[in-house]
């Protein structure tokens, strides 16, 4: 029993271990400037600092988790979230928000320019993750294959290879086909990723229109000359018939314009009209799916939100719970330093470094919880305050608890209600700083897809109403509903009665 | 009381410095600084001029690359030739003095620049910032009032949206919605006046009677030479009253500066309505909840039972016993808006293109100008401090019950 549970212990903390190297090695920079030649000191730096953390920040970890077991164990627990689970609009909020999240993690699979399976001379590959060749499925060149083309070359081969055998000319390969069965590609659902631009197989330039707005393309198509003009101006009656007697008057190129508006024009030989729903939002100005790069981007600010609020809470709760629990003057001190540290010009300085280290996903998040995590102490070190001279304080005291277990274990599950209450807004906010510096420019590295950039392209594109529409609405509706569930959880949690005599 | 004042005062001081240094450092050890954009700059001349099959440039080695002295000279000119700590305590000092330093865009002093775009951040600011007060506070103190009815419900929804959309989102999509995207063109895309107003536009009608310059007497026109001959004066310029009469007509075409004082008016006003729109969309929820919260909060308090129970009409209770003590919250964020007046919104001044404080900060970090980078921050973070202490000082003033210690 006992070397089980070492086992478990030591296991633990490797696992542990290995977490948080990976983690320090995504944070620190790479020695960043190509000039230098030294030795990256990112693998010892990232050992250390993970040796560290084993060390001193689990055991932390540990009991912060377990004090969120109890607090969610408890049966007050239970009550308020019965009565959260009674508000309706909060809580299937909630259950839509967690769905959609989840699933985004998925999306791969659904939304995605690589294939799923490809079956060639017999053998299926798993394309999804890897980065074949296109020679390895008998295409020519050698970067990844364009999937949705290869499939539409495998369906004319194999109709070739089914001509042959029926004329009885067949080849030996093809003999071996028959053994083999026919080639196949799996496509996802919505088969664009997010990286991918679509300027080779399009017509005109990006940004694309949606591909069901049939008069934005007409324009488009007009706009680039692709359409074929007819050799000679209609009959006037025909105008008139079509137009009325207003046409008359009107030059043949804007008189053109109106046909080609209505659809009576043809497009010139060799460009073909996108199919209806290939594109549901369109393109960007590099010619990317704007519909992938929504949906990608939704998975992205979430979890960027959450992770920011994930560790603005646990230093804040640490550090809030230190200074209510001991007080005096290392409260004193401290308090000073939060207070410091609070008047930085927080949108102004994260610009400064973010714009100066150009960060990646973990360094940003690294720079929005350095100066963003003092919200939480004031709250957390004011439940202690108060918590601290209750009596169960004083008998797990007089039990011999720890101070440690005294903070973590007895006080801070009742100090959890703030954290619970806020937690939604927090992550609202999270959520209206990334898009803000991602518009800015200073957010996440440029192909990242995300509804700040957009935003700014729509800036530049004003006519382009669906690079504005999109980010804007997707991220209205994700903000709505993160704040009505925030909106249920404060009702659930923190209720404040108002009595009123009249 | 005072001993608390003067400690926040001091504390003033170890905070800028911190606030200061980390940035300060920062723009030191992180590549691509002034230095290096520097050197890049001189390769590429020194490229293009090898390409013109000139001689090399003597800073530069065979290979192109910038010789020791040269390096040194740029490291002197950008300050860079020293530790970080020293260079620090050096624009301390500098600071200290007011001397911000230079620019290195616009070759000119960083105070210099940012004192012109105060006015303008100020305008949109305070703007903004006297609307959202008077919309939110009658509109919570209202919500509160009729808590529970229709109504309440009703402006939820409204404060619901307006907390789910950022202020200049916002303006992104009311600037396609409005500035002449798609959809309709009837306000202007940014800026904070017109630049030409012509035929099409609602503001022709105010511009001044004027002329063309060729038309004036010949002796005065020598007065001016700076001007050109198919140029149109309006009536302010002091060339106008000498042109004949019969040659003088309201202008048809023309800027800003053409307008009658109502015209310009007019102009700024539609220049504003929509970055305005978006300070106060963004104040708009916080506000109007906070207001309804804190009125709500009194009229739960037993001075308020005591005020009914001595018969007082339900008029008198709320609005001269209640919303004087639920104004409390409200009226201390008046200090923590200060910052926001002067230092104006980064993202709202990027979205409508208003030359103010923010888009110079913008623009300073775009293009590396560490100088005028760390004035706005020097000035930004001087603002919010001095902002809280002034919050703090409102919160004695208006409550006599709060006692710093």
């Amino acid at each position: 029993m006992m070397i089980t549970n070492s086992i478990k212990y030591y296991f633990v903390r490797l696992l542990a271990f290995l977490g948080f190297y990976w983690l320090f090695n995504q944070v620190l920079p790479d020695s960043g400037n190509p000039a230098s030649t030294g030795e990256s000191m990112r693998g010892l730096a990232g050992f250390i600092l993970a040796v560290f953390s084993v060390i001193y920040l689990l055991p932390l970890i540990e009991s912060g988790f377990d004090s969120f077991i109890i607090f969610f164990a408890s049966p007050i627990f239970k009550r308020r979230w019965n009565k959260f689970k009674s508000m309706k609009r909060g809580y299937y909020s909630f259950i839509f928000v967690i769905t959609i999240f989840v699933l985004s993690f998925f999306s791969e699979f659904l939304i995605n320019s690589n294939a799923l399976f490809v079956k060639y001379q017999g053998k299926i590959r798993f394309t999804l993750f890897s980065f074949e060749s296109a020679r390895t499925f008998g295409m020519k060149g050698y970067g990844v294959p364009n999937y949705r083309l290869m499939k539409q070359v495998y369906a004319t081969r194999n109709q070739e290879r089914k001509d042959r055998l029926a004329k009885g000319n067949a080849t030996d390969e093809d003999k071996k086909y028959q053994e083999w069965g026919d080639d196949w590609v799996m496509l996802p659902f919505y088969p664009y990723g997010p990286l991918e631009s679509l300027l080779d197989e399009l017509p005109c330039r990006p940004p694309h229109p949606p591909t069901w707005a049939e008069k934005a393309w007409r324009q488009e198509f007009f706009d680039e000359k692709l359409f074929e003009f007819p050799a000679e101006r209609p009959a006037d009656a025909e105008i008139e018939r079509m137009f009325g007697p207003e046409a008359l008057k009107l030059e043949e190129i804007k008189l053109y314009h109106k046909m080609a508006l209505a659809g009576m024009l043809s497009l010139k030989p060799g460009i073909e009209k996108p199919a209806a729903f290939q594109h549901l939002l369109g393109t960007d100005d590099r010619g990317r799916d704007v519909f992938a790069r929504m949906v990608y981007g939704f998975r992205t600010s979430v979890s960027f939100a959450l992770v920011v609020t994930f560790f603005d809470y646990l230093i804040g709760i640490t550090i809030g719970a230190l200074l209510g629990f001991y007080g005096g003057r290392f409260d004193m001190i401290m308090q000073r330093f939060v207070e410091i540290w609070s008047a930085m010009p927080f949108l102004y300085t994260v610009m400064i470094f973010a714009a100066i280290m150009i960060p990646n996903f973990w360094m940003l998040v690294v720079i929005l919880v350095m100066f963003k995590w003092m919200g939480m102490t004031y709250y957390i070190r004011g439940e202690f305050l108060r918590e601290k001279s209750k009596d169960y304080v004083a008998a797990a005291r007089a039990i011999g608890c720890t101070d440690g277990a005294i903070i973590f274990r007895h006080i801070l599950p009742n100090a959890l209600t703030p954290v619970i209450s806020f937690a939604p807004f927090a992550v609202v906010a999270n959520v209206g700083s990334l898009v803000s510096l991602d518009f800015l420019g200073f957010g996440l590295p440029a192909p990242t897809p995300s509804w700040g950039e957009l935003l700014g392209q729509g800036l530049g594109n004003l006519h382009k109403e669906w690079l504005i529409m999109s980010p804007t609405l997707a991220m209205f509706l994700t903000l709505l509903l993160v704040s009505f569930i925030g909106e249920a959880i404060r009702e659930a949690f923190d209720p404040k009665q108002y009595s009123r005599l009249r | 009381m005072l001993s608390y004042f003067i400690r926040r005062f001091l504390l003033i001081i170890p905070t800028f410095i911190g606030i200061t240094f980390l940035c300060f450092t920062v723009t030191r050890f992180v590549p691509g600084g002034p230095v290096e954009q520097a050197v890049l700059r001189f390769q590429q001349a020194a490229a293009q001029e090898g390409e013109g099959g000139a001689g090399s440039m003597g800073s530069l080695d065979k290979r192109g690359q910038i010789s020791e002295e040269m390096m040194q000279k740029l490291k002197e000119i950008y300050g860079f030739d020293k530790p970080f700590y020293i260079a620090y305590a050096r624009w301390l000092w500098r600071v200290m003095h007011f001397d911000l330093g230079v620019s290195d865009t616009y070759s000119r002093p960083v105070w210099d620049l940012i004192k012109e775009k105060f006015p303008v951040s100020i305008w949109f600011g305070l703007t903004g910032f006297l609307l959202s007060y008077s919309i939110c506070i009658p509109l919570g103190v209202w919500k509160a009032v009729k808590h529970g009815s229709l109504f309440d419900t009703l402006s939820s929804v409204f404060v619901f949206i307006a907390y789910s959309v950022p202020g200049w989102t916002a303006g992104v999509l009311l600037l396609m919605l409005l500035g002449g995207g798609s959809f309709w063109n009837v306000l202007p895309l940014g800026g904070i006046e017109s630049t030409t107003i012509t035929h099409d536009s609602i503001l022709v009608g105010y511009l001044l009677e004027g002329g063309k310059v060729s038309d004036l007497p010949a002796e005065i026109r020598s007065q001016h030479p700076n001007l050109k001959d198919d140029q149109y004066i309006n009536s302010n310029h002091p060339a106008f009253q000498h042109l004949p009469l019969d040659r003088r007509a309201r202008l048809a075409t023309g800027s800003h500066a053409d307008l009658t004082g109502f015209g310009r008016f007019l102009d700024k006003a539609k220049h504003m309505i929509l970055p305005v729109f978006c300070y106060v969309l963004g104040m708009f929820a916080s506000m109007t909840v906070l207001m309804k919260n804190s009125l709500m909060e009194n009229l739960g308090q037993d001075y308020v039972r005591t005020a009914f129970a001595k018969g007082l009409s339900e008029k008198t209770v709320i609005f001269k016993h209640a919303l004087r003590n639920s104004l409390i919250p409200i009226a201390t964020g008046l200090g923590h808006m200060l910052s926001l007046i002067l230092a104006g919104s980064y993202l709202i001044e990027k979205v409508f293109n208003i030359k103010g404080f923010g888009l110079l900060g913008y623009e300073s970090l775009i293009a590396r100008d560490y100088p005028v980078t760390l004035g706005i921050l020097v000035i930004g973070s001087l603002l919010k401090l001095f902002g809280n202490i002034f919050s703090d000082i409102l919160y004695c003033i208006i409550d006599p019950r709060i006692r710093f210690s």
